[in-house]
């Protein structure tokens, strides 16, 4: 909306990158987290001993359990605690429908090998939670909340191409840092965060957009298949195969001992098996499909398949032999990053925060810019943004810090646990967003970082007071995950109180251009 | 006449409509544009149907992200206007035809 290419371009950065970075932010977090979601799994749970069986221990506890459970199920399913994606075995399954219904009921568990009983422990909504509040939100219909998620998507490809195009000397900003000069600075560090982790930018977004492709871009499927459910679900049948193909033959027979073909299907993939589904455990006609966990982005590896009557090998179904769906799966896996190690792990989280503080950094570059400016007599919209940005920006930490908080307080025992945990959550982020309201902008920022550095500085001692894995306990007994959290926390507490005392030596000072953030425009 | 937009400054009352047929033609026609080239690649590509689908929708948004670039570096809001639109119109009547007997 400007003349010439680079500043149309740069209005357009500029836009799409405000209009819904608050929402980005939130999702950038809390996707970031999920990198290691099944370690605050871990933490969230900390009454919970580590599991240690062998696969084929895991695989016959779930086979006593399914079949005393859900004897007559369409299918079972498990996942087998092999690997950190699943530390405790997982049991997930469907029964035929019944009348009327498209689909049968379905259950899931939780199980102790050693005892062959459901996970106890305290309920919540643990890592998971979190994880999937980045791609489905909370308190929304879930195809709403994808939709939403999926336009702020667009805005932060189009926010990160355009981004890019602007950049003149893409170079040499890197290694620019001018520092106390003011909206100069921000845009410095904003260029810096961006520029340091931007293969990682453009692929999250991109593959992100990819999760919902079919939710997204209905038409294309529609244009091959044709409209409704009935056409989708062809459409997807051909794409991921339609899982068991044979006829039921109506003959009754139970499933071979599931272990044994676990021993097997290890052999046969040279790597260990980490999903068993059998289709009709109840006919003659059943198959059991084993799989091994994926160790590449390309997260559709070859599946094995046993007659689960007489436990004989039937077939191997290789994967990865068509180009377009290799792309998507790759795409995906990417995302998700399951394949990675300790050290990758590490670096996509790390590629995470470098996002969150891109988002955030640009956020309040957009207001530093145009401070100057609004001091007589500043309008709606950009208090409006003032507001939300000290409001997500330092609230959304907050709100997390919240939720692994009431985890270790709410009582164990108290009705809709799990979902308190999360309201606490929300219910401190709507007041964080709140808060300047009643308070000159300039000093929210000073509060909440205070109220911040409390938050993680008390999530250690709290931890130690209420579980037996305090820090003295877990650096004893070298337990990563418990350690990883309490040094996480204390850094961001420390990280809050050096930008709590930079602000607060500053909140006497009057605004001029020059101030690294002279947001205090309704303080007089 | 082609200089409308570009010379209107913000303060123009005018400005604010501007914008917002930008951002529609953007968002809408942007949207249909790249669904329908979704279907075409599906088409055009010599693969099974599920596939095509896959790299159609693949590229979709690749060229959604281009439109709405080009919409709001076009010269004028008219010519960026009457591109978009009339590529959105043929797109979807050439679609139709291509997908007789499959969507209606």
């Amino acid at each position: 909306m400007r003349s010439g290419f680079r500043q149309s371009m740069n209005w357009l950065h500029t836009w799409t990158g405000l209009s819904l970075g608050w929402i980005l932010y939130f999702v950038f977090l809390t996707g970031t987290l999920g990198y290691f979601d099944s370690e605050i799994d871990a933490w969230m749970k900390p009454e919970l001993p580590v599991e240690t069986a062998s696969a084929e221990d895991a695989a016959r506890a779930g086979q006593a359990y399914l079949t005393d459970k859900a004897p007559e199920a369409k299918r079972w399913f498990m996942a087998l605690p092999v690997n950190r994606n699943t530390p405790h075995l997982r049991l997930f399954w469907e029964e035929y429908p019944e009348g009327e219904q498209a689909r049968g009921k379905t259950g899931s568990a939780f199980i102790d090998v050693g005892t062959g009983e459901e996970l106890s422990g305290r309920a919540t909504g643990g890592g998971q939670a979190l994880y999937r509040m980045h791609y489905a939100l909370h308190y929304l219909p879930r195809t709403t909340a994808y939709y939403i998620v999926g336009v702020c998507t667009l805005f932060m490809l189009l926010a990160i191409i355009t981004g890019i195009v602007v950049h003149k000397k893409i170079f040499k900003d890197f290694f620019t840092f001018r520092r106390n000069k003011g909206p100069r600075s921000w845009l410095d560090i904003h260029n810096l965060l961006s520029v340091m982790a931007l293969p990682f930018h453009i692929m999250i977004t991109y593959s992100g957009l990819v999760f919902f492709l079919f939710t997204y871009m209905p038409l294309v499927v529609a244009g091959s298949y044709g409209f409704g459910d009935d056409n989708r679900q062809r459409f997807f049948d051909e794409l991921y195969g339609a899982g068991a193909t044979a006829e039921l033959s109506g003959e009754r027979q139970s499933v071979q001992d599931l272990s044994a073909l676990v021993t097997d299907a290890r052999s046969r993939l040279g790597n260990e098996v980490a999903y068993v589904n059998v289709y009709s455990p109840t006919d003659s006609s059943g198959e059991v499909h084993l799989s091994a966990a994926s160790h590449s982005p390309l997260r559709d590896g070859p599946e094995l398949i046993y007659s689960s009557a007489s436990g004989e090998f039937i077939r191997r179904e290789g994967a990865g032999d068509q180009v377009p769906k290799a792309i998507y799966d790759t795409l995906l896996g990417l995302h998700e990053g399951l394949f990675a190690g300790t050290g990758l792990r590490w670096l996509y989280f790390i590629s995470g925060l470098l996002g969150t503080a891109m988002i955030g950094s640009g956020l309040i570059l957009w207001s530093v810019k145009r401070g100057p400016s609004q001091l007589k007599n500043p309008s709606f919209g950009f208090r409006l943004v003032e507001s939300l940005n000290v409001g997500t920006v330092v609230g959304v930490p907050i709100a997390i810090g919240a939720y692994f908080l009431a985890n270790r307080l709410l009582p164990a025992g108290m009705e809709g646990r799990a979902d308190w945990e999360i309201h606490v959550m929300f219910i401190t982020l709507a007041a964080a967003m709140l808060y300047p309201l009643a308070r000159p902008i300039r000093r929210c920022w000073v509060e909440l970082l205070t109220l911040a550095a409390v938050v993680f500085a008390a999530l250690p001692i709290v931890n130690a007071l209420t579980t037996e894995r305090g820090f003295l306990t877990s650096a004893l007994a070298a337990d990563w995950v418990f350690i990883s959290v309490d040094a996480l926390c204390l850094t961001l507490a420390a990280v809050a109180v050096y930008a709590r005392r930079y602000l607060s030596s500053r909140l006497g000072e009057p605004v001029r251009a020059g101030s690294p953030l002279n947001l205090s425009a309704q303080e007089s | 006449m082609s200089q409308t937009s570009q010379r209107l400054s913000p303060k123009d009352p005018a400005y604010r409509w501007h914008v917002l047929a930008r951002v529609l033609t953007a968002a809408l026609g942007g949207y249909l544009i790249s669904a329908c080239a979704g279907v075409f690649l599906s088409y055009a590509l010599p693969l099974e149907p599920a596939q095509g689908v896959v790299a159609g929708a693949l590229v979709s948004f690749a060229l959604f992200t281009a439109i709405v670039m080009w919409v709001f570096a076009a010269a004028s809001t008219r010519r960026a206007l009457v591109w978009v639109w009339g590529v959105t119109g043929v797109s979807v009547a050439l679609a139709l035809w291509l997908t007789r007997g499959v969507l209606l």
